[in-house]
C-alpha cells in the first residue's frame, strides 16, 4: 500500500475544543480569509494556552458542533477552502536556539499536546523531568504492518525532533522502535534507543517503560518525572522549529471492508470523511454500515458520517459487518487481559448498574484506552466504551 | 503497508459458538450416556426420551416467559439463540435413570424459569441454573430419586446401588469401598445418581476438548478437581482421592457446573480461589455431613460467595498469582488435615462418653 495524498477538500471542520481542552477563544470571525497554518483560535487547559491553526487557506464560514467520538460533541469551524494553499509565513527558529526559545515555540506552534491519549503526557517541561520517552511504533501495528517504513520519509524529522525534545527538556530521550534502521539513525544522533516487538496489547508499552524507569509506571508518567509521547509529536517538533510550521496535515488508514480499497493516506486536519471517501474512490455499503474513528483497537464508533479527521485519529473504518453484541457471561477475558490491570468487566457491570461507589472502588482513572478488553470480547462487547463512560462518571464526580 | 487484520473484529470463538460447543458436549455425553448405560444391561434408552421431555419443557417455559415478557421468540430463536436446551440437558444428566419424567419436568421447570429467567436470562443468572433444579428435586423428591423397593423395586432386588452411595458407607464404616476404579473410569456396570457422570474418561475427554477450544476456562475445572484429589488424598490416600473424583458428580461439574462463567468469579486469582471453596465444601459434606453427594450445595455456596469475590476482585499480577497460588494450596492442605481430625473414630470415641454424660445428667 503506497502512500497517498488528499490535501484539496472543499471546505475544514477544525476541531476548537477537545476531551482535554473544555474551553476556547476564536481569533477569527465569520467572513474572514484565514492562511494555512494561521491561527484561528486559543484552547484553554488549566494555565495553558495552544493556538488552533487552520489546515487550508479560504474563509471562515460557521462554527459547527460535531461529533468527535463516540457521541461526544465538540465545536468545530468550518472554513471553505479556496485551494489557492496560502501559506502564512514560516517562522524557524534562528539558530543558536536556546532551551527557553525553544519552549516558547513549541507552546506557540500547539505542540503541547498533540496527543495525550492512553499513557502520553503533555510536554509540561515545567515538572521535574528526569526523561523522555518517545514512542516511534507504528500506531496501528501491529494491525497495520508498517514494514515498508512509515517514517522513511520523516526520518530526518523524526530523529531531529527527538535531539530537539532533548534539548527542552534537559534531559535524555529513549526512543522505543521496532525498525533497525530508525533505531541506527537515532543511536547515531546520540539518542538511546529501546527496540522493541509491538504486539496487540499495549502492555509491551508498559513493560517498555517500566524497563526503562525500573519501576512500575504510574497512569500519570509525569508523576514520576517522565514525558512519554510519540512520534508524531516528534515530527511536529522538528516542523515547528527548523521549518517554522504547525500541524496542519497528518496521515490516516481508510480501512473498508474490502482490503483492495484500503488505503494510506495524507489530508488536512478537518476534512470531510464522506468527501473523502468520494475523493478516494472508495465505495461506502450501500446497506447498514459503521464507522470507526481513532486507532484500530482503541477506536470509537461514530452515529454518522458527519465527522471529520481529527489530529490524533489514525485509523478511519466503514464496515458493513455491523457486529451484534451478545450477551455478557462475566468470562472475565476482558480482566485477566488488561495491561494495567483494572477490571473492565467489573467497571462495565457497575457503570451498567450505575453503582457509582464500586466505579471510584475500580480506579478507572488509569484505564489507557487501549481497546483489548474489546478486543479479547468474545460476545463482542464494546467494553471499551462502558469503561470510558464510566470514567466520564468518575471525572464529574471528582469536579 | 499491507493489512495484516481487519480491525474491530475478533478472531477468536465467540460466546454464541462457545455455548454451541458446551451443547454439543452435553449431546456426546447424552449419547455415550445412553450407550453406556444399556452396555450395563440398565434402560439407556429412557434417557433420551428423558432428555426430550426436559428440551420440550425447557423451550416451552422461555417461549412462555418470553412471550408474557411482549418479547416474543419463535422456538428456533430460543434453541439456536439463547440456547434453550443446554439447561434442560444439564438437568437430564443430574438426575438417576429411573427419575420419573413428570419429575424431569418439574426439575426443568425449576431450573429454567426460576433460576434462569426469573434474574433475566442467559448471562443473568445468580446460582448456576441446572444445579438449582436439581438440588430442587434431589431435597423435595428424595424418594424419587434413590433406590428403594417402593420406587424401584427391580433395581432394589438387583442390589443396586450409586457409587458415591457404596463409598459414602465406606466412609462412614471406616473401610475400603472396593469400588471398581477401572470400571468408573470407563463406565459400565455401576448406576449412577447422576447419568451424565458414568463414565470419567468420556467427562475428561470432554473436558480437554472444552477448555482447548476456550469454550470454558480450564482453570476453575482443574483446581476444583485438584482440590478435591488433593484434599481427599491428605484424608485417605491417594485411592480415596482417585475415587472421590471419580464417583459422584465431581467431574461432571469440573466440566459443565463449577466452570459456568456466568455464576463463577471473573478473575482468574478468584477463580481459582472459587475453585478451592467449592471443593472444600464438597468434600467436607461428603466425609462429615449427611448428604451423600455435596457438590450440588458445594456449587450454591460458592455461586452466593462469587459477588463477594467479584466486589474485592484486584488486578492479577504474578505476584498476587502466586499469593493466589499459596493461599489455596494452604486451605486444600488444611482442609484436609481438619477432616482428617474430624473423621477419625477416636474423636467420636473421646466426643461419645461426654454426650452420655450429659444425657444421664439430663
Amino acid at each position: 500500500m503506497q502512500k497517498q495524498q488528499w490535501l484539496r477538500p472543499s471546505k475544514v471542520s477544525i476541531p476548537l475544543h477537545n476531551p482535554t481542552t473544555k474551553y476556547y477563544d476564536l481569533t477569527v470571525a465569520t467572513g474572514d480569509e484565514v492562511l494555512v497554518g494561521q491561527q484561528i483560535a486559543t484552547r484553554y487547559n488549566q494555565d495553558l494556552r495552544l493556538p488552533v491553526f487552520s489546515s487550508v487557506s479560504g474563509v471562515v464560514k460557521e462554527v459547527k458542533s460535531l461529533e468527535y467520538i463516540n457521541g461526544i460533541s465538540m465545536d468545530h469551524l468550518v472554513i471553505e477552502n479556496n485551494k489557492k494553499d496560502e501559506v502564512v509565513k514560516a517562522r524557524p527558529l534562528p539558530k543558536p536556539i536556546t532551551t527557553q526559545v525553544l519552549r516558547t515555540q513549541l507552546l506557540d506552534m500547539g505542540i503541547q499536546g498533540l496527543d495525550q491519549s492512553g499513557m502520553y503526557t503533555a510536554l509540561d517541561f515545567k515538572s521535574k523531568i528526569q526523561q523522555v520517552i518517545v514512542n516511534a511504533v507504528y500506531e496501528n501495528a501491529p494491525f497495520v504492518d508498517a514494514k515498508i517504513s512509515w517514517f522513511q520519509d520523516d526520518l530526518k524529522a523524526l530523529v531531529e525532533g527527538c535531539v530537539l525534545l532533548s534539548q527542552a527538556s534537559l534531559v535524555p530521550v529513549t526512543v522505543l522502535t521496532d525498525q533497525r534502521q530508525l533505531a541506527t539513525a537515532c543511536q547515531q544522533a546520540g539518542l538511546s534507543v529501546k527496540m522493541v516487538r509491538p504486539k496487540a496489547s499495549k502492555a509491551w508499552q508498559t513493560q517498555a517503560i517500566q524497563q526503562i524507569i525500573k519501576r512500575r509506571p504510574p497512569f500519570n508518567l509525569l508523576e514520576v518525572g517522565v514525558i512519554y509521547t510519540n512520534a508524531h509529536t516528534a515530527k511536529a517538533v522538528y516542523d515547528a522549529v527548523e521549518r517554522g510550521i504547525p500541524v496542519t496535515t497528518t496521515e490516516i488508514v481508510v480501512l473498508p471492508d474490502d482490503p483492495t480499497q484500503q488505503r494510506w493516506v495524507e489530508v488536512k486536519i478537518g476534512s470531510n470523511v464522506n468527501e473523502l471517501m468520494e475523493a478516494l474512490s472508495i465505495s461506502i455499503p450501500r446497506k447498514e454500515h459503521a464507522w470507526f474513528n481513532g486507532n484500530v483497537l482503541s477506536g470509537g464508533a461514530m452515529k454518522s458520517d458527519a465527522f471529520v479527521v481529527h489530529a490524533d485519529a489514525s485509523t478511519i473504518g466503514v464496515t458493513a459487518n455491523i457486529l451484534e453484541e451478545d450477551v455478557c457471561i462475566k468470562c472475565g477475558l476482558c480482566n485477566d487481559t488488561c495491561p494495567v490491570g483494572i477490571l473492565p468487566q467489573n467497571i462495565m457491570d457497575s457503570e451498567i448498574r450505575e453503582a457509582e461507589d464500586r466505579i471510584y472502588d475500580y480506579r478507572v482513572d488509569q484505564c489507557v484506552e487501549c481497546g483489548l478488553c474489546s478486543y479479547v470480547c468474545p460476545s463482542e462487547i464494546n467494553v471499551l466504551e462502558w469503561v470510558r463512560r464510566a470514567k466520564r462518571r468518575v471525572a464529574r464526580g471528582v469536579e | 503497508m499491507a493489512i495484516r487484520k481487519a480491525p474491530f473484529r475478533f478472531g477468536r470463538l465467540k460466546t454464541s459458538k462457545m455455548m454451541w460447543l458446551i451443547q454439543a458436549a452435553l449431546l456426546v455425553n447424552l449419547i455415550s450416556s445412553t450407550v453406556l448405560f444399556t452396555l450395563g444391561g440398565f434402560d439407556g434408552v429412557r434417557l433420551l426420551l428423558s432428555a426430550l421431555v426436559a428440551v420440550v419443557v425447557g423451550v416451552a417455559v422461555e417461549f412462555a416467559f418470553y412471550r408474557s415478557w411482549k418479547r416474543p421468540q419463535s422456538v428456533l430463536d430460543l434453541l439456536l439463540k439463547k440456547q434453550a436446551a443446554m439447561i434442560p440437558l444439564m438437568v437430564t444428566l443430574l438426575l438417576p435413570l429411573h427419575a420419573p419424567l413428570y419429575l424431569v419436568g418439574v426439575t426443568t421447570v425449576v431450573a429454567v424459569w426460576i433460576a434462569k429467567l426469573v434474574f433475566g436470562g442467559f448471562g443473568n443468572s445468580i446460582f448456576q441454573n441446572a444445579t438449582v433444579g436439581v438440588l430442587f428435586a434431589y431435597v423435595s423428591f428424595a424418594p424419587q430419586i434413590a433406590i428403594s423397593f417402593e420406587t424401584t423395586p427391580a433395581l432394589f432386588q438387583q442390589g443396586v446401588q450409586y457409587p458415591i452411595e457404596i463409598l459414602k458407607n465406606a466412609l462412614f464404616n471406616n473401610e475400603l469401598s472396593g469400588l471398581d476404579v477401572q470400571m468408573l473410569f470407563f463406565g459400565g456396570n455401576y448406576y449412577t445418581a447422576a447419568t451424565g457422570a458414568i463414565s470419567g474418561a468420556v467427562l475428561i475427554g470432554l473436558w480437554l476438548i472444552l477448555s482447548l477450544t476456550k469454550s470454558i476456562d480450564w482453570i476453575i475445572g482443574a483446581t476444583y478437581v485438584a482440590s478435591v484429589f488433593a484434599m481427599t488424598s491428605i484424608v485417605g490416600g491417594v485411592d480415596l482421592g482417585i475415587e472421590m473424583i471419580l464417583t459422584g458428580m465431581v467431574l461432571f461439574a469440573a466440566v459443565f457446573l463449577v466452570s459456568d462463567p456466568v455464576t463463577s468469579p471473573t478473575t482468574r486469582n478468584m477463580k481459582i480461589l472459587y475453585a478451592v471453596i467449592v471443593a472444600l465444601v464438597t468434600v467436607m459434606i461428603r466425609f462429615l455431613g449427611n448428604n451423600t453427594e455435596g457438590v450440588l450445595f458445594a456449587i450454591l455456596i460458592g455461586n452466593v460467595v462469587t459477588p463477594y469475590m467479584n466486589r474485592n476482585a484486584r488486578s492479577g499480577t504474578i505476584n498476587s498469582l502466586l499469593q493466589t497460588l499459596a493461599i489455596a494450596v494452604v486451605i486444600t492442605v488444611s482442609t484436609g488435615f481438619i477432616i482428617n481430625m474430624a473423621a477419625q473414630p477416636a474423636i467420636e470415641e473421646l466426643s461419645t462418653p461426654l454426650e452420655v454424660i450429659n444425657y444421664e445428667t439430663s
